[in-house]
């Protein structure tokens, strides 16, 4: 496991890997344990840095999958719990979140959501501008508009970025990190 | 093969529309799942591409990763910290509370040194080459020919007199400066910071001429002669209009045109400008004029810095004049990183890093008059 014996020796292209790859998804996890954007995000943070001071080491990508959620929602319900938030209220959370980490539908959802998020972030600065207001349900035309471009070129720039999500999940990149983790950072 | 790395398979070859005849049994066998089922048509409408473009904007993972690097020290290339056993347990989410006391993890709070705005401050070489410091006082000069010269609050006035005489001022603002001026003609410029211009208090009969090396800003009053700005890489003509012309170096001209007409002329080539429009010309020759923003470029006249996208290093190019500071930079990457904003020119620049550090790319360090950006 390549990635991971970087990422356990601290090695700074595994480490922003993580970010780009695990920080939104792991922040809306937080999100809908806390309801709080800054509370998410400083608890993502600040899981993100302990495991980074304590040197935990990791041996599988599964393992490290579940130990990244487990951690968060841990640290979640104590968040609340310091916020004084009734023990009903905990157990509810509990049982809706709790152990949900492990459970398969949840992990293949979040792995879908993290890679198709990736395959979008690494596209050129305009063509991903332009399949996110495709996405919003913009008309090309307006699409044109907004960046000052020609329609002509926003059907093109479409195209590549379909071509190009395509390519990227056709090359299983849903799997390359967790499983094939050969080359994507 | 396990159940994850199986599903996800059938779903991606599904969502990419190349499942076999086998595969597309054996997904139907896998949506029996209510909950996956829910996963897979979510996948299939696009909703879960949505949510990851979305994710992205609510939870921007760089500004969490510049932090990141602050707290562990992961900035410094190659630089491990040591693993300790103490802290292994605190990963799980145990050390409840050093995670969340109210010191454990906010970043104190620092005392920065201040550096203030520019303000009206300007010095006027004379006809006779001596040199006339404007800064608080008022001040009343008589200048050769019988035109006078008065200051007050940042702003100099030309009261032509009777005589013909040519008689050329200079005009000096220093970084942490600006100045408004007055033309006997009743044009207004105003001249920013780091800049010179040079004028005749009187203009001849045929054309108003001055020549500027830095940024001013111009209302010309309506007049038969062409009003025109000569600077290195060219110069921009006008009769009544109001435009504005940055020409600090040697490598680029640029005239933005607010409301008239205005006419580049320079290395052979000739750009007429509507309003909104904007010339550029680059010391290579290259000549290129379009639309703009206007307000990004003329802002600075009514108080405040506008930027779009641009590229943190000019911005602290204009502020640097603006404050009459230095600035360094930590990682060179930095110099490109792009930022948009309004900003009040009259308040310190902290208030300005300020709004950089919040955006948690960047942090910064004041000593005297030195911004080290990092």
């Amino acid at each position: 496991m390549e990635y991971l014996a970087a990422l356990n020796k601290k090695e700074r292209k595994a480490w922003e890997h993580l970010y780009r790859e695990y920080y939104a998804s792991l922040c809306t996890y937080v999100y809908r344990i806390v309801r709080d954007r800054d509370s998410a995000e400083d608890i993502v943070q600040d899981t993100l840095i302990n495991i980074w001071r304590s040197g935990h080491s990791f041996q599988e990508g599964r393992e490290f999958n579940s130990y990244l959620y487990r951690s968060v929602y841990l640290n979640s319900v104590q968040f609340l719990r310091t916020r004084g938030l009734h023990e009903a209220h905990l157990s509810r959370v509990q049982q809706e979140f709790g152990g949900r980490e492990d459970d398969l539908a949840f992990s293949i959802r979040e792995e879908l959501v993290r890679k198709l998020r990736a395959a979008i972030d690494e596209m050129p600065g305009q063509r991903g501008k332009i399949m996110q207001l495709a996405l919003e349900g913009l008309p090309g035309k307006e699409i044109a508009e907004q960046l000052g471009i020609t329609i002509h070129t926003v059907k093109t720039q479409k195209r590549l970025a379909l071509a190009h999500l395509r390519e990227r999940l056709g090359k299983m990149y849903f799997l390359i990190f967790i499983y094939f983790p050969l080359k994507p950072w | 093969m396990d159940d994850f790395t199986r599903v996800i398979t059938l779903f991606k070859n599904s969502y990419l529309g190349k499942l076999s005849t086998s595969e597309q049994e054996e997904l139907e066998r896998v949506l029996r799942d209510k909950r996956l089922k829910e996963v897979y048509d979510e996948l299939i409408r696009h909703d879960l591409l949505h949510e990851g473009i979305e994710l992205e904007a609510y939870f921007p993972w760089r500004p969490a990763l510049a932090k990141f690097k602050r707290r562990s020290g992961l900035w410094q290339r190659g630089r491990l910290v040591a693993a300790s056993g103490v802290a292994a347990c605190l990963v799980l989410g145990f050390s409840l509370y050093l995670l969340f006391a109210p010191t454990g993890n906010a970043t104190p709070p620092r005392e920065e040194a201040v550096i203030p705005p520019g303000h009206g401050q300007a010095l006027v070489r004379l006809a006779s080459g001596e040199v006339v410091a404007l800064s608080d006082q008022p001040a009343e000069i008589a200048e050769r020919g019988g035109t006078r010269l008065s200051y007050e609050k940042g702003k100099i006035a030309y009261t032509p007199g009777q005589d013909g005489e040519m008689v050329e001022n200079e005009l000096i603002v220093p970084t942490g400066g600006e100045c408004c001026i007055s033309f006997e003609d009743g044009t207004m410029a105003w001249v920013n910071a780091d800049t010179r211009l040079t004028y005749p208090v009187k203009f001849n009969s045929r054309e108003r001429v001055v020549i500027v090396e830095g940024e001013v800003y111009l209302e010309v009053a309506p007049d038969s002669r062409p009003f025109i700005v000569r600077a290195r890489l060219g110069e921009v003509i006008a009769t009544g209009t109001s435009f504005a012309v940055r020409a600090y170096d040697d490598e680029r001209l640029s005239a933005t045109l607010v409301s008239g007409k205005i006419r580049y002329a320079g290395f052979d080539r000739e750009e007429v400008l509507s309003p909104g429009e904007q010339v550029i010309a680059l010391s290579s020759g290259e000549v290129t004029r379009a639309r703009v923003d206007i307000r990004e470029h003329v802002g600075w006249k009514d108080g405040l810095f506008i930027f779009n996208r641009k590229p943190l290093e000019e911005i602290m190019t204009d502020l640097s004049r603006w404050y009459a500071c230095s600035v360094s930079y930590g990682d060179e990457r930095l110099r490109k990183l792009p930022f948009s904003g309004h900003l009040k020119r009259y308040e310190h620049i902290n208030a300005f890093l300020e709004l950089l550090r919040k955006t948690g790319e960047v942090d910064y360090v004041i000593r005297e008059n030195h911004v080290t950006l990092y």
